[in-house]
């Protein structure tokens, strides 16, 4: 649709005052808006609606002076608006600034557009000290413009078989410098002991110790063994992150051609237009799309500056992908479990309300787009199973890196222990136990039967995770 | 492997391929099929149950089972495997408590969820006392704390509605109904925020140290100098004239003659525990409506903001309030991060 136009009287050049066109605090966000929550550090000086205002301007039709094209262009229906302003609670340099966008200032299906038009140059300003975007609010009548997750949860798990409990994985270490073959005989050892996927560590791509095309080979091989010895599916996140999109989707095309059931993508360093062309892909070809994060730290990690991982994850929603890292909780600190949790029901539920104690600062309808499965990966072994299937419920993959590579007798009895020790945990929950507080119980009473578990728990008994909460409100 | 008869696995088989008895009876034919080796592909293709189906009801039938009252037992024998296997989440006591909600409220799948979600949350906030953990109440607990995080929404009705419709006791109720009050606005204009920074570390802000001189320097000279004494919090230095360093914000640049003092009164702030440094330009005495300025009163100068014109001779306009720097930062006190594989 051509821009509307409008007649305006003269044209009188000067650097412009973004708060008299950008800050309309009687503003009502439409339906249709996209609402962007930003927390804001201005300047010393500079008063929060000539903040909020430039960040409005910044991000959509302003520039630092007027131009004479402004006059051929209906700025009131382009141009983001600041509507509200509040300070940020417990800061007093730090407001949080809500600014709506129209519908038009997006190109459709595009996450990369998006973020280029929201936070593409706003985050350089000069007026603000830090700008940190917390929250986005996709309105239905540009999400259904995507595609989304390729597969979704139910489908996932009805590709693979498997209900009623949190699917469990491991990362094959050490990180760097096996050869295929003996990456494939790890695989197999894992899969074989009980796990449902392994994967590959998020730098693994094709390193002259192990090209990408044996990598794969070799743990075809292993998922095919391992699936014929224990009857179920299994899988592998074969990474295809690549230095271009071309070569990504060659070895995807190869991953699909050998039957494999999962591929991987590092979806931050690799792009949001390489991740949207990727899961389209996997979604033609039957694939589940594993997602790993990737340098997000480098984005969402500082409280006043970035975006928010919460963002993130839901932009990667909207690109597509069936699994997301997401954290552990385990160990942590209530503050950071509600805001862990705030995000991981934005990755997988279809309505998630508007709340400030989880960090949700919108109301959000995901209009039946398929959900991401969360991971729950990093640092955790057999004694955080209970922890973990009580915080996580059963639509979650669980992660064991070390805490199944590191098992004294190798790794399929690791894999036995965390899947013995994850089984036991659904049966009593089902039964009607309390995770919360029977779960060591829990885990000691089928490490008696297992060997294996109870050599895990030999081992990890001693090892504590406390951590402070790092974000909080 | 259980020590069934493959006798006594078809006659399960066929049992589920008619659906004869009830979801319970299925569910637990489904568990003995697995426990007797059955995969779940060939129990589909036996009777036409799919994996999905079976699990829910092997979960539901052990979550009926753990329902230990008759009369519970009795209304959900014959339906609802798909409202108890959303129940699995639950103790024991938090199932039969929401199981007998479930069925005096006959809630469906997405809602039974929906109260099996607020009562799994409810450990995670403090609750007042007007609350009790009936499932009821959970609800109404969920809806009257997003309530009170949304002063002005018209999504408000929407989950007014709802608490009050899940709301068991009548302290819940009342809170809820606390909440329906009109919300009277002021309509009168608003002043504006002081313009405050809050320092952010007493390490960024400069040291004035005195210069003695230049060598060669006597000793007289030397031992004369006055070290420079700086008084906390702002590290103003005592003597004539009293100065304050601060940061070369642009605002500071930027303005004609700017003078610093001291106050523990500010407009619209009451009980200002801490001293406040404001900044004031002398040199822009030009009113502005979204400014503070400092007027002549009774011989002293105070702060104030006018919404129009005053027509008096206006002193200077703040440029800033400057807050001193917290003496614990909370933030400073750890570095954790999460490891990720």
């Amino acid at each position: 649709m051509a821009p509307r136009t409008q007649a305006q009287a003269g044209f009188q050049a000067g650097v412009k005052d973004y708060r008299l066109t950008y800050y309309t605090p009687d503003y009502t966000p439409k339906d249709t808006d996209l609402l962007a929550c930003f927390r804001v550090t201005p300047q010393p000086g500079v008063p929060p609606e000539e903040a909020g205002a430039a960040v409005a301007a910044e991000s959509s039709t302003g520039t630092w002076t007027t131009v004479w094209t402004d006059n051929l262009t209906d700025l009131e229906r382009y141009k983001g608006r600041c509507y509200d302003i509040e300070p940020v609670p417990g800061e007093d340099n730090q407001y949080f600034m809500f600014v709506a966008y129209p519908l038009d200032l997006f190109e459709e299906g595009s996450v990369t557009n998006m973020l280029t038009s929201i936070v593409g140059n706003v985050f350089g300003f000069k007026a603000l000290k830090a700008l940190r975007l917390e929250d986005l609010r996709i309105p239905v009548a540009y999400l259904k413009t995507f595609q989304g997750p390729p597969h979704g949860i139910v489908v996932e798990r009805d590709k693979l078989n498997k209900y009623g409990r949190p699917l469990l994985g491991c990362t094959i270490k050490p990180k760097l410098g096996l050869s295929a073959k003996n990456y494939g005989r790890a695989v197999y050892e894992c899969l074989r002991g009980g796990l449902d996927f392994t994967k590959d560590d998020e730098n693994i791509n094709s390193q002259p110790f192990m090209r990408w095309r044996d990598r794969f080979l070799f743990v075809q091989e292993a998922i095919s063994k391992a699936q014929a010895e224990t009857g179920e599916i299994k899988g592998h996140y074969m990474n295809v992150t690549a230095p271009t999109c071309e070569e990504m989707l060659k070895r995807a095309q190869f991953a699909a051609d050998l039957k494999t059931p999962i591929i991987m993508h590092d979806y931050l360093t690799g792009g949001f237009t390489a991740n949207t062309t990727l899961a389209k892909f996997c979604r033609d070809k039957g694939l589940l799309l594993h997602i790993h994060r990737a340098m997000h730290a480098v984005i969402d990690r500082q409280k006043n500056h970035g975006i928010h991982f919460r963002v993130l994850a839901k932009c990667l929603r909207m690109s597509g992908g069936d699994h997301l890292h997401s954290g552990t909780v385990v160990g942590k600190l209530e503050g950071e479990r509600n805001i862990t949790m705030g995000f991981v029901d934005l990755m997988r539920e279809d309505y998630v309300e508007e709340d400030r104690s989880r960090g949700i600062f919108f109301t959000q309808d995901y209009a039946s787009m398929p959900g991401v499965m969360p991971v729950a990966s990093g640092g955790i072994h057999v004694w955080h199973m209970p922890a973990l299937v009580e915080i996580f419920g059963d639509d979650s993959c669980l992660q064991f890196g070390g805490g199944t590579l590191g098992h004294p007798w190798g790794n399929a009895p690791g894999a036995t222990a965390n899947r013995v020790a994850l089984e036991a945990c659904i049966q009593a929950r089902n039964e009607g136990r309390d995770l919360a507080r029977e779960g060591n119980q829990v885990i000691r009473e089928a490490a008696k039967w297992s060997p294996e578990l109870a050599a895990a728990c030999e081992l990890w008994k001693e090892i504590k995770f406390e951590f402070q909460a790092v974000d909080t409100l | 492997m259980s020590d069934s008869t493959p006798e006594q696995h078809q006659q399960w088989l066929q049992q589920l391929r008619r659906r004869e008895g009830t979801w319970v009876d299925w569910g637990q034919m489904c568990q003995n099929l697995h426990k007797s080796g059955w995969r779940t592909e060939a129990i589909f293709e036996e009777t036409g149950l799919e994996p999905s189906t079976q699990n829910q009801l092997i979960v539901a039938s052990q979550v009926f089972a753990s329902l230990e009252d008759a009369q519970v037992q009795d209304y959900f024998r014959t339906q609802g495997s798909d409202l108890l296997y959303e129940l699995r989440l639950l103790s024991q006591t938090q199932r039969l408590a929401c199981a007998q909600f479930v069925a005096e409220k006959r809630l469906d799948a997405g809602a039974t969820r929906e109260v099996v979600k607020a009562i799994k949350e409810l450990s995670q906030y403090r609750v007042p006392p007007n609350f009790s953990d009936h499932p009821g109440d959970a609800v109404a607990f969920q809806c009257w704390r997003l309530l009170r995080q949304k002063p002005t929404s018209p999504e408000r009705v929407r989950l007014l509605s709802r608490g009050l419709s899940f709301a068991h006791t009548e302290a819940a109720r009342t809170a809820l109904e606390q909440l329906l009050d009109p919300q009277h606005r002021e309509t009168l204009p608003t002043p504006p925020r002081l313009p405050w920074y809050r320092l952010e570390s007493a390490l960024e802000q400069p040291l004035i140290l005195t210069l003695a001189g230049e060598l060669p320097l006597s000793t007289s000279v030397w031992e004369d100098t006055p070290v420079a004494q700086t008084q906390p919090p702002f590290g103003h230095v005592t003597g004539a004239p009293e100065v304050v360093a601060l940061p070369g914000w642009p605002i500071l640049r930027s303005a004609q003659e700017p003078l610093a003092l001291f106050t523990h009164q500010l407009p619209g702030e009451i009980g200002i525990a801490e001293p406040v440094l404001l900044v004031v330009d002398r040199g822009d005495t030009t009113w502005q409506a979204e400014h503070y300025f400092l007027v002549a009163e009774a011989g002293h100068v105070t702060l104030k903001w006018f919404g129009e014109n005053p027509g008096l001779p206006l002193l200077g306009r703040l440029i800033l309030a400057v807050r001193p720097p917290r003496l614990l930062d909370p933030e400073h006190l750890s570095q954790p991060w999460q490891i990720e594989e």
